[in-house]
């Protein structure tokens, strides 16, 4: 096949699968599945270090380095545009002001659904500061329009709930967005299984992000290793161009010259 | 020597006065490397940490990057 890259921010990325770092039972898991999963781009979150910790010096950017991966902090736990400006610029700070970032105000703890009045202020904000936004979004057609005008570098909508693995639960929404939008389509969270990440990259998104799939399966490394085949194969198949749906059965064998009874 | 009280990552500590936030890491035995450090909701960048001096009642945040999705 030729090359395919998907380009975010006018950077280059061979592989199409985004992979978050959170929830592994060990910082060697993490790195091993993250390796397995081929991807280029991880996300990180941004807290404050436990200073009564004896591992207080240890990160997790000392295993998964920056000169390998491109660093992806998002500004997860943040309620508001305010924090989550303030998170976004912690995150800079800390990679020596590298511009690009996960951009997520959540509604709430129980759902963990977008808010998207505050998202759309805060990545109006984190552009004029020179940010490159990757957006966590609703499905909802407007507000993907609305970020990609303000200048977000990918629009990221939900499958369904973060860490729920329900799988793409409005296909059709998520088809609207892929139709109307310029810049990268990522679907991010709630991926559960290697055959959404398939049906996501068939339908033309550009690429997906996922953790808690990996992270929690029985067994990561093989489990990376499964959305990373999904990716590419669901990637071939919409480049490929699938057959149109029929609602009548149509012979795969040539019906004339059929041997009579 | 004289202390004074700051609020470290939400809790109260005592500090020798006078401390830059480059001597504060080493006051609390703790690496440099991929931290960022904000005053008073401030970031503070990296060249001046040598240069910031810590003051009474001064809300620092020193964050570094973890896990997540």
């Amino acid at each position: 096949m030729e090359k395919d890259p998907l380009i975010i921010a006018g950077k280059t990325y061979n592989s199409r699968l985004l992979v978050g770092t959170g929830k592994y039972s060990s910082e060697k898991q993490a790195l091993e599945a993250i390796k397995a999963s081929n991807c280029e781009i991880v996300t990180v979150a941004i807290r404050r270090v436990e200073l009564d910790s004896e591992n207080k010096s240890d990160s997790i950017l000392n295993y998964i380095t920056p000169e390998k991966y491109k660093i992806l902090p998002n500004t997860a736990g943040c309620f508001s545009a305010k924090e989550a400006i303030r998170i976004a610029c912690l995150g800079r700070e800390l990679l020596n002001g590298e511009n690009l970032i996960k951009l997520e105000v959540l509604k709430d703890k129980e759902t963990l659904m977008p808010l998207m009045s505050e998202t759309v202020v805060a990545a109006k904000e984190l552009v004029l500061l020179g940010f490159e936004v990757m957006v966590y979004c609703t499905d909802e057609i407007d507000y993907a329009i609305n970020l990609e005008d303000i200048g977000c570098v990918a629009i990221m909508p939900l499958a369904s709930p973060i860490g729920s693995g329900q799988g793409i639960i409005n296909p059709d929404s998520i088809n609207k967005i892929i139709e109307k939008i310029s810049c990268p389509v990522i679907i991010d969270a709630g991926i559960g299984a290697a055959s959404e990440v398939s049906v996501a990259m068939e339908m033309g998104c550009d690429g997906v992000l996922l953790n808690t799939a990996i992270a929690k399966s029985n067994n990561p490394v093989l489990m990376a290793e499964a959305m990373r085949d999904a990716a590419i194969s669901g990637r071939k198949c919409f480049l490929a161009g699938r057959i149109p749906v029929k609602k009548i059965a149509d012979p795969s064998s040539p019906t004339k010259g059929i041997v009579d009874s | 020597m004289t202390k004074i009280k700051i609020l470290l990552n939400g809790e109260s500590r005592e500090v020798p006065e006078d401390l830059s936030i480059k001597e504060l890491f080493k006051f609390l035995e703790l690496s440099e490397k991929h931290c960022a450090v904000e005053i008073n909701k401030e970031i503070i960048f990296k060249t001046n940490w040598d240069k910031r001096l810590l003051i009474n009642e001064d809300k620092v945040e020193i964050v570094r990057a973890i896990g997540g999705g």
